[in-house]
């Protein structure tokens, strides 16, 4: 069973139906009982990223998350917003981050000049950077959709997955072991997203 | 570095799916959640929902049927409509709505759009800049779903839905819209050149090759379609379905 993280952010309801039309167990996760009965777990998140770390501690599940992913090495896919979350920390707050991963998430403005508007949204094209169980069966035709001023910066360039471009190539997957995570929308993203919505049920 | 996009327009009447000509004589389609699914199995690029009826009293957007458009679509998703406070406009983006389509508002409540923008950012705000030929052969902007005509150029339309910060423009030719003629190339070209945003073709899609054609125009971010997504051909039965084309990567979109 995957459990899709409800602390108040991000579009759950999305990434509900999809594994429904895929038939991938998932249910929508709000307690700690519910959350320790799932195997696998995507932490999704839309908006800012000190509200979403203030939300995640509110509830204690900073320290939940940190005993089950890494103690117990359950997987975690981190969307969007989720993934940022899963480094140390970002431009955008001052708030500390799960620090799963190491780095930080910086902001897209900084680094591809004024001319682009930011934040980057609309579907783009993706580069493979090394082989994942993430990727699986996707091909260079895949494309996903976008919706982000920031991008992370993982200090280790080997966990990097998918590189996208906007202005500057920027990193938008990332797989450390059992820990991952994606930049783009799988659930805006149809049969692309989809993959790597199968791919992480599957891993 | 964003890539061009087809956007089947689908309009809502109540709870279901209707289509006009020229923003007249509703016809009714379907179901807008069956429709949805189809176009998620057509893998379309983005799914704009307006609701006709909505649009034209000014009335509440139908945020529960938003919430399930939402929930089942495997795409981006706009909805314009009836967004006349901001609350309703964040009521809309928090069921996961990614664009807000504003026509009416950007000429009668400007401020509105404004503290949208300020809120959920330009690129979530789209001005839907309805046009219309009149008898002389000028084009006039309308609201209000087409009910209502401004002493207003396209141009100083544009002007101004841009200085309010809007993040793209659905450009819609009423008097082709529902009708087949082709998209209005000539109309396009007189806007392109003071763009400061991205541009989204709309009225009279008449087949794959004329959608092409408006996506290979300079400063074309994407094409709407209508009749195109819903009926078989001129005169055809109901028949969803999507063109296929080929897209450009762009700077802006």
């Amino acid at each position: 069973m995957i459990g899709v993280l409800h602390y108040g952010l991000g579009n759950i309801a999305s990434l509900l139906s999809m594994m429904e039309e895929l038939d991938i167990p998932a249910v929508m996760v709000q307690s700690e009982e519910a959350m320790r009965k799932c195997e696998k777990f995507i932490l999704p998140g839309v908006g800012a990223f000190d509200e979403a770390m203030i939300r995640l501690r509110e509830r204690g599940w900073d320290e939940i998350l940190s005993e089950i992913v890494l103690a117990q090495k359950k997987p975690v896919l981190g969307v969007c917003l989720g993934l940022q979350l899963l480094f140390e920390g970002s431009e955008e707050g001052h708030e500390k981050g799960l620090g799963f991963l190491d780095g930080k998430v910086v902001a897209l403005r900084r680094h591809i000049g004024p001319h682009l508007p930011v934040p980057h949204m609309g579907w783009n094209y993706v580069s493979f950077e090394k082989p994942s169980p993430l990727t699986k069966a996707l091909g260079p035709e895949a494309r996903f959709y976008f919706a982000h001023s920031y991008f992370v910066q993982p200090r280790d360039p080997n966990t990097v997955v998918l590189t996208s471009e906007y202005g500057i190539p920027f990193p938008c997957a990332i797989e450390k072991e059992h820990i991952m995570g994606v930049q783009f929308h799988p659930e805006r993203s149809h049969s692309f997203g989809m993959q790597i919505l199968k791919n992480f049920w599957a891993i | 570095m964003a890539l061009q996009r087809v956007i089947p327009v689908l309009l809502l009447s109540g709870n279901r799916l209707v289509k006009t000509r020229r923003f007249k004589n509703p016809v009714y389609i379907g179901d807008p959640l069956n429709t949805l699914r189809i176009f998620n199995r057509l893998q379309a690029d983005e799914v704009c929902f307006l609701d006709i009826e909505a649009a034209r009293k000014r009335s509440k957007p139908n945020i529960s049927l938003i919430r399930r458009i939402s929930a089942q679509a495997f795409m981006p998703l706009s909805y314009g409509g009836g967004i006349s406070d901001a609350d309703t406009g964040l009521e809309i983006v928090s069921c996961g709505v990614e664009k807000l389509v504003m026509s009416t508002a950007v000429f009668e409540q400007p401020a509105l759009v404004e503290r949208l923008v300020a809120r959920i950012g330009s690129q979530s705000v789209v001005c839907a800049l309805d046009v219309c030929r009149t008898w002389t052969g000028k084009f006039r902007v309308v609201t209000r779903g087409g009910q209502k005509a401004l002493r207003m150029s396209p141009q100083e339309a544009l002007e101004h839905a841009q200085q309010l910060g809007v993040g793209e423009i659905l450009l819609t030719d009423v008097s082709r819209e529902g009708t087949w003629e082709g998209l209005n190339i000539e109309l396009a070209k007189t806007l392109i050149p003071a763009l400061r945003v991205p541009l989204i073709m709309h009225g009279g899609a008449r087949d794959t090759p004329d959608v092409q054609k408006a996506l290979d125009l300079a400063g074309v971010s994407a094409v709407a379609i209508g009749n195109m997504a819903v009926f078989q051909k001129p005169g055809g039965g109901i028949l969803i379905n999507y063109p296929s084309v080929k897209r450009r990567l762009i700077g802006q979109n």
